[in-house]
């Protein structure tokens, strides 16, 4: 698991989801499966700007991977690349 | 760019003639601003007609323009401030010349022009969901995301900020003070509350449900809000109010804490800035209709008792502050569709208590005090009241709702 994937698990056990519940917790929607709710979704998105120094845009909530840990995961590192 | 298609501008732009001698320019709809000169403003006339991009470039190509963003934040100075959204700082002269391309992008990016005019219309509503980015969204589905993204803060304490003073005892200066609380603390008056038994649903900190008190009444104070209820109960006992005021947790759902209450329990229920919120519910709990919550309140309250409910009103609240700071003007851009309100209109409060068995018996438009400082917000809340005040009686039979 990479560093982002490992974050963001551990930001989804802290906001109470439980990765035992969801078999494949890294590639569930977690967005059409309500896992978190619209504050926390924002609070995601402020704790992963501050803890991986990026700015998260429109452009980034529009792309079909912000919705699982796997695809944001991936969002994150390339952002971190370019950055 | 000669030939590339051109966007056009907006019907909704607004233009102000500006004490610098340029002009402020905005669209109240999206709440953005910009100082401009006089050729930004030919160049947005061109954009709203039939000229070609050809045109537009042979008439334009070789000049300069000058466009300031001059747009803030609505919630910039919190939900009680100006919600104008203009950086009054914001000065003509800090701004470059731009070449015709910049300015043309500069007056999409503010929402002056549009590149198509059928998705901007469609982008001025409600989002589906929070990472909607192709729609402007509602007042409460940007300022949390204002509070938490831009602002860094948690929104809970950011708002009881704007309320209260540090310690949570005493309103904080601004127009919740000037208007809302000298409104009750005049109203409110020994007279009126001497022996007589209240429920301050939505206590917060227990500011009112303390006032009551220290005027005679027996109080019960309910909230959802366990921080605040500690505050209350400890800015009680300081006052030395223990005996006259009992705050408990209002449990969910709110039908099953009031059902435990005996009926014609209380001569007075007192709603501060709650109502509203059973309308155009905040975040994901499960709460009932206006109508359900007034008939629980009803069936607490004496039969010759008075449901009390303050609430921003529903056309003035969130309005910008225009005009000279101490002769305001406003441009209303909704009542129906709130994107920057949150208040029930007229009808909808009135049709809540219809379903609820009660009738308004009594309305009040809350200006500031005398004791109000002389600035832009008590000149904007004298003329365009911030808050109105609802008195609802039990009607005999509940009536339908034809």
């Amino acid at each position: 698991m990479s560093d982002a994937e490992q974050w963001l698990v551990d930001f989804f056990g802290a906001s109470g989801v439980d990765a035992g519940d969801h078999e494949n917790l890294l590639n569930d929607n977690y967005f059409d499966r309500e896992l978190l709710d619209s504050l926390e979704i924002i609070r995601l998105i402020v704790g992963i700007e501050d803890r991986f120094a990026i700015k998260l845009d429109a452009q980034d909530m529009q792309d079909p991977r912000f919705c699982t840990i796997r695809g944001l995961a991936q969002i994150i590192d390339s952002k971190r690349k370019a950055a | 760019m000669p030939g590339a298609p051109l966007p056009s501008t907006l019907d909704d732009v607004v233009v102000f003639v500006s004490e610098e001698g340029g002009f402020l320019v905005t669209n109240p709809f999206l709440r953005t601003w910009a100082h401009t000169d006089a050729a930004f403003l030919e160049l947005l006339g061109a954009l709203r007609t039939t000229l070609t991009p050809d045109d537009v470039s042979r008439r334009f190509g070789t000049r300069t323009f000058r466009v300031v963003d001059a747009t803030g934040s609505p919630f910039a100075d919190g939900l009680l401030g100006d919600p104008t959204g203009l950086r009054r700082t914001a000065r003509l002269e800090e701004g470059a010349p731009l070449a015709l391309a910049d300015a043309v992008a500069a007056a999409v990016r503010l929402g002056f022009a549009a590149d198509d005019v059928d998705t901007y219309a469609a982008s001025l509503a409600r989002r589906e969901h929070v990472l909607d980015r192709g729609r402007h969204g509602d007042i409460h589905q940007r300022v949390g995301e204002y509070v938490l993204r831009e602002l860094r803060a948690d929104p809970d304490a950011w708002w009881a900020h704007q309320k209260f003073s540090a310690d949570l005892r005493v309103p904080a200066p601004g127009p919740y003070r000037d208007v809302q609380w000298e409104f009750a603390h005049r109203y409110f008056t020994h007279e009126r509350l001497a022996g007589r038994r209240v429920l301050d649903f939505g206590c917060g900190p227990g500011l009112f449900a303390r006032l009551f008190a220290s005027r005679g009444a027996d109080v019960l104070a309910l909230d959802v809000n366990a921080d605040h209820l500690a505050a209350a109960r400890r800015l009680s006992a300081d006052d030395g109010l223990s005996g006259a005021t009992r705050f408990e947790m209002l449990e969910l759902p709110v039908e099953k804490t009031l059902a435990a209450i005996e009926p014609s329990s209380f001569d007075l229920v007192f709603l501060s800035d709650v109502l509203m919120f059973y309308f155009h519910p905040y975040g994901s709990a499960d709460i009932p209709e206006p109508g359900a919550l007034l008939a629980s309140l009803r069936r607490v309250l004496a039969p010759d008792g008075r449901i009390a409910v303050l609430e921003p009103n529903g056309t003035f609240w969130q309005q910008p502050w225009l005009g000279a700071a101490s002769r305001p003007l406003t441009i209303v851009t909704e009542y129906r569709h709130r994107w920057y309100g949150v208040t029930p209109t007229l009808e909808e409060l009135s049709r809540a208590a219809e379903d609820a068995g009660l009738a308004i018996t009594r309305v009040r438009e809350l200006v500031p005090g005398d004791a109000a400082p002389r600035d832009r917000a008590t000149a904007f809340a004298s003329e365009f009241p911030l808050w109105w005040y609802f008195e609802l009686a039990p009607t005999a039979v509940a009536r339908s709702t034809a």
